[in-house]
């Protein structure tokens, strides 16, 4: 069986202090602390590109366990900002500077916030139909290639991160069942302007999410065969500490539901391996992961060790 | 018809270390420190309990306890 054996990450190199640009976006730093959640944010440093980052966090996982580059087979990576305009793909990007082998699959994944979970799914189910045993599911999204810093919707709120995930026989967490979702016709809430620029409504995205992910969560509870009392730990993605903690009030689960991404941002489909990276050696035992945000889309989870 | 008891009970429930009781019906939100997540907390609760959608085209006007009530009986909601 395979699974998650080692989550490694990187925080875009640049640190904006949300606080010290409260007044020019015009926001207080009681929104700032206590609505959005999000006191600093990272940024990659602008010379780098989405397989730069993506690089930082998967050398991680080498410099960190004896995996070697021939033993990886197939390298996935989630994002919607890829390297120059998606052509060749990031992944095969990424290849080339890691220097792996000729033989490894190497695809993307069009995804936003829920590309997490979805990635999951796609790389095991992907290895078991290909009989391999040993994959990297990379997430690099960085937003700052497309944000306006003069928006505070969205520039005080979104993060640059890249995660590596290595997915192999020697897993420390078994990967559950999924429920998935779309509501594209909802799609325009989070998109991307003429102008090149994220545009979020944030009203909509706040609706969505305070009404569907609940009811994922149920739907992932009874597909697994689980109780909420068998979960230890739910892992939300980190779209603003308001929207985590108004899913943690409508479901009145505020000990398994945190809110973390106080001093990175909202790192879109990092967010959640970022998290469960720390939780390797803690006690939870059982954590759910729910992905939500672009598309609209929502992807949800529960991995056990 | 959502009444002016079931609305300043939505606020009270939904909106943190406010008391609705305290706000005068034309107060606008903003003035007593109910921002646009909380506003969007509030609508969101009308719609679920009330059947009141309000279009965001139509978010600026519910303002106010008494331009809400005024939108709701316009809606018929």
């Amino acid at each position: 069986m395979i699974g998650i054996e080692k989550i490694t990450y990187a925080l875009g190199d640049v640190r904006i202090n949300n606080y010290d640009r409260a007044t020019a976006l015009g926001a207080t730093d009681d929104l700032i602390k206590n609505k959005i959640g999000i006191e600093s944010v990272r940024r990659k440093m602008a010379d780098q590109d989405t397989s730069d980052i993506a690089l930082q966090a998967a050398q991680k996982i080498f410099d960190s366990s004896s995996l070697e580059l021939k033993d990886i087979e197939c390298l996935i990576v989630i994002t919607q900002n890829p390297d120059g305009f998606g052509l060749p793909h990031t992944s095969a990007v990424l290849h080339g500077k890691l220097d792996l082998d000729e033989s490894v699959a190497c695809f993307d994944i069009s995804l936003g916030c829920s590309g997490y979970v979805y990635g999951l799914s796609v790389i095991t189910s992907f290895m078991n139909s290909n009989n391999m045993t040993c994959g990297l599911l990379i997430s690099a999204d960085p937003y700052s290639k497309i944000l306006d810093e003069n928006d505070r919707n969205t520039a005080m709120i979104f993060g640059d991160a890249a995660t590596a995930t290595l997915i192999s026989e020697q897993c420390i967490w078994s990967i559950g069942k999924f429920d998935f979702g779309t509501a594209g016709k909802k799609g325009d809430a989070l998109r991307i302007s003429d102008e090149r620029k994220l545009v979020m409504n944030g009203r909509a995205v706040f609706n969505f999410s305070a009404t569907e992910v609940p009811k994922s969560i149920q739907k992932t509870l009874e597909l697994n065969n689980m109780l909420m009392e068998d979960v230890d730990q739910i892992i939300l993605h980190q779209g603003s500490r308001f929207i985590v903690e108004t899913i943690a009030k409508r479901l009145d689960e505020h000990d398994r539901i945190k809110f973390y991404a106080m001093d990175y941002g909202n790192t879109v489909s990092s967010s959640i391996p970022i998290i469960l990276a720390d939780q390797t050696s803690s006690r939870n035992r059982t954590i759910m992961l729910s992905g939500f945000g672009v598309g609209l889309s929502w992807a949800t989870t529960i991995i056990s060790k | 018809m959502l009444t002016e008891e079931e609305l300043r009970k939505i606020i009270t429930d939904k909106v943190t270390g406010i008391d609705a009781d305290t706000i005068p019906v034309e107060t606008v939100f903003s003035d007593v420190g109910i921002d646009s997540l909380d506003h969007a907390v509030i609508l969101l609760a009308m719609d679920e309990e009330y059947g009141l959608k309000v279009p965001d085209d139509d978010v600026d006007q519910c303002n106010s306890i008494k331009n809400i009530l005024q939108y709701a009986k316009e809606m018929k909601a």
